[in-house]
């Protein structure tokens, strides 16, 4: 855990955006709960990982 | 059905910018952890107050995610270019070079952070000034705060004619501007964008060294600031394309002649709150340099080279212009009638004309030659890119999530209930608010263009229902536009990104909304007087 960078998880959280980019696309045309409900999920997911990587970042200023 | 337009709801559409801004400006917060919990608010009100479905949501928060890539493949390569060129050690050159080219330390400071990021915001914008000049600042000494601050003070007043006036082109489109009225508006949007850049100028001066550097850089200031604003003001009204990029190139010129003649003498003020004094110098001054100031500067020359020659030669521009990728959308409808209309092809990304792809070319091209000339290391370009992904991950996901946030304002209804709510209450005196709708457009979307589209049509519409001067109203849109460049956490991120200060975006907003503000009160009374 200590080699996680703080980067890595905001590029993963980037990447969940991108991921999320076809879903929430898909769901404005056929309206599919279940891709609309994933597409929202993961931006909801890429919106929490800058906090995450700030514990991260502070983690390693205590370390 | 309508949206309701009453109190109630316009704190709702305000409340996301209110509590951006109060994460950023008061609680100092990076802009990678405040733009999720503004988003975060502009959905929630988005859904319950402003009735949007799910779908809806879905897709504007697609639109954002699209527009994000788009920014995102300009931020990388921009940091790339920086990285190449630091690992280089060219910025040591370019920093001696620049006392070659003038002794004069402000004149240093408002060529490259003024002039050099004019003429890039006039041939591409995409945030590309701020994100290239901040480290040829920090390069010639600036305090990093200062090297994001500067340029994108120096860099707005271009953004309405510059980048082949895409933003003016958009409010022609949006308003169906033509003949008479096309040409007044033009002298207004080239008023209100001459005000910005000749504050621009005193500004750094007074950033620089107070009342002193004013009276050091004001004979340079008048004379860029008259060719800059009213050389594209007089150009306006032969060719809008062009108007801004001729200026911004001929103000290169003056400042070298300036540099050369009125500038020759040295001039240093050492007490300079903009300038960063602790770092070591004397023998290592005289110590050979591996580069010379242009040989540091190629990846610049060509990024510069190939956007002109590509841009500007309409055989090379439509040749280039085939790949066109974008994706259509649906129209979708709020619980309250407002309509987002379908689109056939959404912000499409025209990919070998794309600012990303000549910043990733230019950045090619400098890394060869670096290593043709034995200054790079053997495991550079692996270090190269891991520095690069490092920066970029945290202003790519602010900007996706920034940009997605303005898609669900405005997908909602509730940009259009804060400019309505706006003009409503403020009746025969809404002149003096037209700027600062313009502002409110390109804050939220850190572009005078998208500013242009989103009010462009709603700000004529409120000229001809209250009988006020169109031209007027609209070049104070425009000019609002500019100014709003100045205020966007956006354009501020790119900059702390490349400056290697993440994080800090709050402080400099700090600095710059209270001079943004006071430049848009100053067009609002302009615009209220002639309207």
């Amino acid at each position: 855990m200590n080699t996680i960078h703080a980067s890595t998880i905001l590029n993963i959280g980037s990447t969940a955006t991108f991921v999320a980019f076809p879903l929430l696309y898909s769901s404005t045309y056929n309206g599919s709960a279940l891709t609309l409900g994933l597409g929202m999920g993961l931006v909801l997911f890429s919106m929490v990982t800058p906090f995450i990587a700030l514990k991260y970042r502070s983690l390693k200023h205590d370390h | 059905m309508e949206v309701p337009i009453t109190l109630f709801t316009w704190v709702a559409a305000i409340s996301p910018i209110i509590v951006l801004l109060a994460l950023l400006v008061y609680w100092q917060w990076g802009v990678a952890e405040a733009a999720p919990i503004g988003l975060a608010v502009a959905l929630v009100a988005g859904f319950t107050i402003f009735d949007g479905s799910l779908p809806l949501l879905a897709g504007e928060l697609a639109k954002g995610i699209w527009g994000g890539i788009s920014v995102t493949a300009v931020v990388v390569p921009a940091i790339l270019i920086f990285e190449v060129t630091n690992e280089a050690k060219a910025f040591e050159s370019f920093r001696r070079g620049m006392q070659q080219f003038s002794p004069n330390e402000l004149l240093q400071v408002l060529m490259i952070g003024w002039v050099f990021a004019s003429f890039l915001q006039g041939v591409t914008g995409f945030g590309v000034p701020v994100a290239i000049v901040a480290p040829l600042l920090v390069g010639i000494g600036v305090k990093r705060f200062w090297a994001v601050a500067v340029p994108v003070i120096g860099h707005a007043w271009a953004t309405t004619f510059g980048t082949l006036a895409v933003a003016w082109e958009a409010l022609v489109l949006q308003a169906a501007l033509s003949g008479d009225l096309l040409l007044s508006t033009a002298v207004w949007a080239g008023l209100f964008t001459w005000a910005m850049d000749l504050t621009a100028g005193v500004a750094i001066c007074w950033f620089y060294a107070g009342r002193q550097g004013v009276k050091q850089g004001l004979v340079a200031v008048i004379l860029i600031s008259s060719l800059h604003g009213g050389g594209q003001l007089i150009l306006s009204q032969f060719n809008q394309v062009l108007c801004n990029f001729l200026v911004s190139s001929a103000g290169l010129i003056l400042i070298y002649l300036l540099g050369k003649t009125l500038y020759a003498k040295p001039y240093r003020f050492v007490h300079s709150n903009l300038m960063d004094r602790s770092s070591a110098s004397g023998d290592a001054e005289d110590a050979p340099l591996p580069l010379t100031l242009h040989q540091a500067f190629l990846p610049y020359y060509t990024l510069t080279g190939v956007t002109l020659f590509v841009l500007l030669v309409p055989p090379v521009k439509q040749a280039l212009s085939f790949l066109k990728v974008g994706l259509p959308f649906p129209e979708t409808v709020t619980g309250y009638g407002f309509v987002n209309p379908a689109v056939a092809l959404y912000a499409p990304i025209t990919v070998f004309t794309h600012a990303g792809v000549f910043l990733t070319l230019a950045s090619l091209v400098g890394y060869y030659y670096f290593k043709s000339k034995h200054v790079m290391r053997t495991d550079s370009m692996k270090r190269i890119l891991a520095r690069t992904l490092d920066k970029a991950a945290p202003a790519t996901i602010a900007v996706i999530l920034l940009i997605a946030m303005s898609k669900v304002m405005g997908g909602t209804g509730q940009v259009l209930v804060l400019a309505e709510g706006t003009a409503r209450v403020t009746g025969a005196y809404y002149a003096l608010f037209a700027p600062f709708i313009g502002v409110l457009g390109a804050f939220m979307t850190s572009s005078n263009m998208a500013s242009n589209i989103l009010f462009g049509s709603f700000q004529q519409t409120m000229a001809d229902l209250l009988n006020l001067n169109p031209a007027v109203i609209l070049g104070a849109q425009t000019g609002g536009g500019a100014i709003g460049n100045v205020l966007c956490p956006s354009n501020v991120l790119l900059g702390t990104t490349t400056a290697g200060i993440l994080g800090r975006e709050g402080e400099i907003l700090k600095k710059l909304i209270p001079l943004g503000l006071a430049v848009a009160a100053a067009c609002g009374v302009i615009a209220l007087l002639f309207s």
